[in-house]
C-alpha cells in the first residue's frame, strides 16, 4: 500500500531491471486528459512524480492519476487534524457515518496526505479522493480533468455467463488488500470472494493497451510439511541485501520474505516465514523507514499494537520451519507504546509516521508520530 | 462562480430500494425554518478559553436508580438552550456521555441548530448515567444563554418519571438544587421563510430571504437561494472570481452532525454557487442524506460593501426527508445449506434480500457454540470486506489461521469448528442495508461439525444422470459431497462433442450436492460433456486434483495440469 521511504527507492531503482532510470522522466507517457471511470477506490500507493496509484476493485483495476502535485514540502509541520472523518463528512455533506476512510497515503514529494474515501456504504457509494494539507482542512481533489491512465488486472475476474442462459454479472469479485510502486511495477495483492486463491500480481507502468501483468500464485509452507495458498493481506517491497524483496504478512498471520525476482509469469511462489506475529491478531499496514544508518519495518495490527521490527536480521534469519511455541517467534519485535487505535498508516517523511487512528467518541484522527 | 464542479449524484438510486418521493422532498421544503436570532447570556468568554470537554454550564448527570428490568429505555431530556456564536460557523449543542464512560453515546440531539428545548437520550442499561451538554461553535467568540431551572423530569420508555439533576460547574449531581440560573436577555425572532435585516444604516434597507428550494423537475434536488438582493450587488457577485472562501463565508450549508464532540472546525458543503434568477444559489454538490438536518447561513456582512456592518446571520434550517423506515429486508440464504459441516469448512456466504452496507461488519456476526458463548475471532475480517459486485451476497471466510495445521493460531487457539460439536452463525437484525434499514429480523444457521474433509474432490465419484434426445428435460450431476455454491454455479458448463457452449438454466440443489442443466433448447441424440474447472471446490477448500493442505511428507498428492476436467456423456 505504501511507498517504500525515498532512501531505500533510490538504490533500489539502480538495481534489477534495466531501462528503468531511462523511463524515468516520462512517467506519464501514455497518459490521457480528462476524467478517470473509478468505480470504487481502495488502498493507494504514490510512485514517482506525483502519480497516484489508485486500487479500483470494483472496476479491477488501478488507476494512475498525475495529481501536479508535485512541489516539495516546506519543512516537517507535523499533523494533528481531530475529527478527520466528521471534517470529511461535513464537506461531503453527509453524516460521520457515512464516511469510510479506505486507505491513507501521503505523496512523498509534498508531504500531503490522500485519503480514499467511500461517501456512503451501499452499492451506490460515491468514491472520492481526498487531500489534506498540514493546515488540517481537507479538500476533495477534483478528477473531473486529469492526467491519467488504466492498468487492468490480469486474470481479472469479467463479467462472465453464470448458468449458461441466466446472463447476469459476475458475482465474482477481487478485493484488492494492497498496493505498491517498485521500480517500474505496480504490485497488487488481490483477495477473491469465492476461490481462497492466492494471486500476486505485477503490472509494468506505464500501463500499456493490452493488459501484460504478471500473475503468480504465492504459498505458505508450514513446519517443512504443509502448504497452502496464502493470499497476502499487507506488504511492502524492501531491500534485504542486495535483493529486492517483499515484506508480506499473510491473511493466516505470519510475516514472510519474498525475493521479487521470483515474480515470473506463472511462477509459483512460497513465502519464507520469518516472524510468527501472535494469534488473535491480524496486520493492518506496514512501512519501513530508516533510523541512525538502521531499517526498520512498522507494522500495526489490530490487536497488539504497532510493531517495529529490525531488519538488520532479516537477510540471515531463518525460516520458521518448526511449531512455534514461544510468545515471539523469528526477527526480534518491539511493540511501540502509545500508538493505538491505528487503522492507517504511511510514511510522512524521514522522520515521521502519517496515521488515521480512532480518537474520541466515532472521531477518527490523522496525526503524525515520530518515528521511532 | 464555481467553488467546485457539479457531479453526477445517484446516491439515492439504490437497486431494489424505493425510488425518491418528491411529495416528502416537497412537505420537508415548505415545513424549512429560517432563524434569526440573538441570544446575549451572562457571560462571554473565547471559545479556546471554555476547554474542549467540560462544558461549566452543561455538565448534568441523572443520578436516579430506575428500574427498567433488562429492557433498553429511552428518555427524553427537556434542556431548553441559546445559542449565538456569530462567527459564521454552526453551532448548537451536543450532547453525550461521559468521557469515562465507554458505552456507546446512543444519543441524539436537537444537533447543530440555533435553538433547541430537547434531546433524546438511550440507555441500554440500568446503570446511572451521566452526560455532557457540549456547545458546537467551531472558533471565534461565542455567546451563550440559557433559561432553564434546577430540576427537570423526564419519562422513560415504560412511562416512569426520571429526575435529572442539574449541576455546576462540573462533575456529578447531587448539589444541583441550587443551580444558578443565567438567564440574560435573549432577543430571538423567528420567522418562516423570510427574515428582514438592515444592512448598514447607509444603505437602503434590503428585505433578504434565505430559503431551500427544488428543482421543479426533481424534488429531491435541493438548493438553497438567497433573494432580495439588489442587482447592483448581483451583479457585484456575478463578477466576482474569488476564492472558494469568499463563498463559504458568504453562505454555507452543513450537516448536522450528532457526534462532533470537540471544536474542530467543521467546513462548510461542497457546492456550486451562482447568480440566477435574481438570486444568489447554492447546489450541493452531492445529494443530501435522507433524515439528516442542514443549515444555511447567510452573512450580510460578507457582501460586497457589507463590511463593518454588525448584524447577525440568518440561518435557514432543512430536514431532508427520512427513507420510510420498514425493515423488510433479510437474510435470505446462508451457504452451505447443510446442517453437518467439516470442522476445517473454508467459508460461508450469506445472501441478503437488497443490497446491504458496507463498514464494520464483523460487529454483526456471531459464530456461537452449543452454550451460546461467542468464538473468538472466527473469521478472516478484512476491512475491504468480500460482497459480490451488487453488495447483496458476502463472502465469509473462516480465519485461515484456524484451519491451516502449523500456524499460531490453530495450534494456540484452536480450529473455529470442532468436531463433535454444534454452532450457530448468527446475522444481528442491527446490520443496515443499502438503504440505511435494519434487517427485520436477525438470522440464525445451527449446525453440526463433522470431520475435517482433507480429500479433494474426484470427479470419477460423481454420477451423471443423463436426459433424453427431444426433450429438454434437466442434465443431473450429482456429488458425493455438498460443493461449494458460487464456484460450483460458476465453473462448470456443458458443451457439445465439438466444444460448443450450450445455452440453458443450471441450478444447485440438495445441499449443494446436485447440480442441474436445463438446456434452452431440446437435447439431440449424440455426445455432450461436462467441462469443469478444476477450481471447484468443496466445502474445505480442497480442488480438484489438489488438496487446501498438501501433505509435503505424505504420499504424493495427485496432480491435474489441465485447468479443466471433461466428463462425456450420451443422449439417447
Amino acid at each position: 500500500m505504501k511507498p517504500i521511504t525515498h532512501q531505500i527507492l533510490v538504490p533500489l531503482l539502480s538495481l534489477l531491471v534495466a531501462g528503468a532510470t531511462a523511463r524515468a522522466a516520462d512517467w506519464t507517457a501514455g497518459m490521457k486528459e480528462g476524467k478517470p471511470t473509478l468505480k470504487s477506490m481502495g488502498p493507494l500507493a504514490f510512485g514517482p512524480d506525483g502519480i497516484l496509484f489508485v486500487a479500483d476493485t470494483k472496476g479491477a483495476a488501478v488507476v494512475a492519476i498525475a495529481t501536479g502535485d508535485t512541489t516539495p514540502a516546506a519543512g516537517d509541520k507535523p499533523f494533528k487534524v481531530e475529527g478527520i472523518n466528521q471534517k470529511i463528512a461535513g464537506l461531503l455533506g453527509t453524516s460521520a457515518d457515512q464516511i469510510l476512510i479506505n486507505d491513507l497515503a501521503v505523496n512523498p514529494i509534498s508531504r500531503n496526505a490522500y485519503l480514499a474515501i467511500s461517501r456512503g456504504r451501499g452499492p451506490s457509494a460515491i468514491p472520492v479522493l481526498v487531500r489534506v494539507k498540514t493546515d488540517g482542512q481537507p479538500e476533495v481533489v477534483e478528477l473531473d480533468r486529469v492526467k491519467f491512465s488504466s492498468g487492468e488486472l490480469p486474470d481479472a475476474p469479467i463479467d462472465g455467463v453464470v448458468g449458461q442462459e441466466n446472463r447476469q454479472s459476475n458475482p465474482r469479485q477481487e478485493s484488492i488488500t494492497d498496493l505498491a510502486f517498485f521500480q517500474d511495477r505496480v504490485l497488487i495483492a488481490g483477495l477473491s470472494n469465492e476461490e481462497f486463491a492466492s494471486t500476486f500480481r505485477a503490472i509494468p507502468f506505464p500501463f500499456k493497451t493490452v493488459a501484460n501483468g504478471t500473475s503468480v500464485e504465492i504459498f505458505h509452507g508450514s513446519h517443512g510439511k504443509f502448504e497452502t495458498r496464502a493470499p497476502v493481506r499487507t506488504f511492502v517491497p524492501f531491500k534485504v541485501g542486495n535483493e529486492p524483496t517483499l515484506l508480506a504478512a499473510y491473511t493466516c498471520t505470519p510475516l514472510v520474505e519474498i525475493p521479487l525476482t521470483d515474480l515470473k509469469p506463472g511462477a509459483k511462489i512460497k513465502g519464507k516465514t520469518i516472524a510468527e506475529l501472535g494469534n488473535r491478531n491480524r496486520p493492518l499496514d506496514m512501512i519501513v523507514y530508516k533510523k541512525d544508518g538502521k531499517d526498520f519495518l512498522l507494522l500495526a495490527n489490530s490487536s497488539r499494537g504497532v510493531m517495529k521490527i529490525s531488519t538488520d536480521q532479516i537477510q540471515h534469519s531463518e525460516s520458521i520451519t518448526a511449531p512455534v511455541k514461544e510468545e515471539r517467534k523469528g526477527l526480534p519485535y518491539e511493540t511501540i507504546a502509545g500508538w493505538t487505535g491505528i487503522e492507517q498508516l504511511d510514511t510522512l517523511d524521514p522522520k515521521h509516521a502519517l496515521v488515521v487512528r480512532h480518537g474520541e467518541g466515532t472521531s477518527l484522527n490523522l496525526e503524525s508520530f515520530d518515528l521511532p | 462562480m464555481t467553488r467546485s464542479g457539479e457531479r453526477d449524484g445517484g446516491e439515492r438510486d439504490r437497486p431494489g430500494r424505493t425510488s425518491r418521493r418528491p411529495a416528502d422532498w416537497a412537505r420537508a421544503l415548505e415545513s424549512h425554518q429560517t432563524v434569526a436570532c440573538h441570544a446575549w447570556g451572562s457571560f462571554r468568554r473565547d471559545a479556546e478559553n471554555w476547554g474542549r470537554d467540560l462544558m461549566p454550564f452543561g455538565n448534568f448527570c441523572d443520578e436516579s436508580q430506575r428500574d427498567c428490568g433488562s429492557k433498553p429505555g429511552v428518555a427524553r431530556y427537556e434542556l431548553p438552550w441559546e445559542i449565538d456564536a456569530q462567527d459564521g460557523n454552526p453551532d448548537g449543542v451536543v450532547a453525550r456521555r461521559r468521557k469515562r464512560d465507554t458505552t456507546p453515546l446512543g444519543l441524539k440531539t436537537d444537533g447543530t441548530a440555533t435553538q433547541g428545548s430537547s434531546f433524546l437520550a438511550q440507555w441500554d442499561t440500568c446503570v446511572q448515567q451521566s452526560y455532557l451538554f457540549q456547545p458546537v461553535y467551531p472558533t471565534g467568540r461565542a455567546t451563550l444563554g440559557w433559561t432553564t431551572q434546577s430540576l427537570w423530569d423526564c419519562r422513560t420508555a415504560n412511562g416512569s418519571g426520571v429526575r435529572l439533576l442539574l449541576a455546576l460547574p462540573s462533575g456529578c449531581c447531587p448539589v444541583a438544587a441550587s443551580l444558578a440560573v443565567f438567564v440574560a436577555a435573549l432577543f430571538c425572532q423567528f420567522a418562516v421563510g423570510a427574515a428582514a435585516q438592515e444592512l448598514s444604516s447607509t444603505t437602503p434597507p434590503q428585505k433578504f430571504s434565505l430559503r431551500w428550494t427544488s428543482d421543479p423537475s426533481d424534488a429531491s434536488k435541493v438548493f438553497v437561494e438567497v433573494s432580495g438582493l439588489s442587482a447592483a450587488t448581483l451583479k457585484q457577485l456575478d463578477r466576482s472570481n474569488t476564492k472558494p472562501h469568499f463563498w463559504s463565508q458568504l453562505l454555507a450549508v452543513y450537516p448536522e452532525q450528532e457526534d462532533v464532540i470537540a471544536d474542530i472546525g467543521l467546513p462548510s458543503m461542497l457546492g456550486t454557487y451562482r447568480v440566477q434568477s435574481g438570486a444568489l444559489r447554492f447546489e450541493p454538490q452531492f445529494p443530501l442524506e435522507p433524515g439528516l438536518g442542514y443549515r444555511a447561513i447567510f452573512h450580510l456582512d460578507q457582501l460586497p460593501g457589507g463590511h463593518g456592518v454588525r448584524s447577525p446571520p440568518i440561518s435557514s434550517v432543512f430536514k431532508a426527508p427520512p427513507r420510510r423506515s420498514n425493515p423488510s429486508t433479510v437474510v435470505s440464504q446462508i451457504y452451505p445449506s447443510a446442517a453437518r459441516l467439516p470442522e476445517n469448512l473454508l467459508k460461508f456466504y450469506v445472501h441478503f434480500s437488497v443490497p446491504m452496507s458496507r463498514g464494520h461488519i464483523y460487529e454483526h456476526i456471531h459464530l456461537r457454540d452449543a452454550a451460546g458463548k461467542d468464538v473468538e475471532l472466527p473469521f478472516l475480517e478484512i476491512d475491504e470486506e468480500l460482497w459480490n459486485p451488487d453488495m447483496t451476497r458476502l463472502t465469509l471466510f473462516i480465519d485461515p489461521g484456524r484451519i491451516k495445521r502449523g500456524v499460531r493460531p490453530l495450534e494456540e487457539v484452536g480450529p473455529a469448528l470442532e468436531a463433535g460439536k454444534r454452532f450457530t452463525l448468527v446475522i444481528d437484525s442491527t446490520w443496515l442495508d443499502g438503504a440505511g434499514s435494519p434487517l427485520r429480523e436477525s438470522f440464525q444457521k445451527t449446525f453440526e461439525v463433522g470431520p475435517p474433509d482433507r480429500d479433494p474432490p474426484d470427479p470419477a465419484q460423481w454420477k451423471i444422470q443423463p436426459p433424453k434426445a427431444e426433450t429438454r428435460g434437466a442434465l443431473t450431476l450429482i456429488f458425493p459431497e455438498p460443493m461449494d455454491h458460487a464456484l460450483a454455479q460458476r465453473v462448470i458448463c456443458v458443451t457439445s462433442a465439438t466444444g460448443e457452449l450450450l445455452a440453458g438454466a443450471t441450478a444447485l440443489e440438495d445441499q449443494e450436492r446436485r447440480w442441474t442443466f436445463t438446456p434452452a433448447r431440446p437435447w439431440r441424440h449424440g455426445a455432450y460433456q461436462l467441462v469443469i474447472q478444476t477450481t471447484i471446490e468443496d466445502l474445505a477448500g480442497n480442488n480438484i486434483g489438489k488438496p487446501f493442505e498438501v501433505d509435503l511428507v505424505g504420499p504424493v498428492q495427485r496432480r491435474l495440469a489441465n485447468p479443466s476436467v471433461k466428463l462425456p456423456f450420451e443422449v439417447h
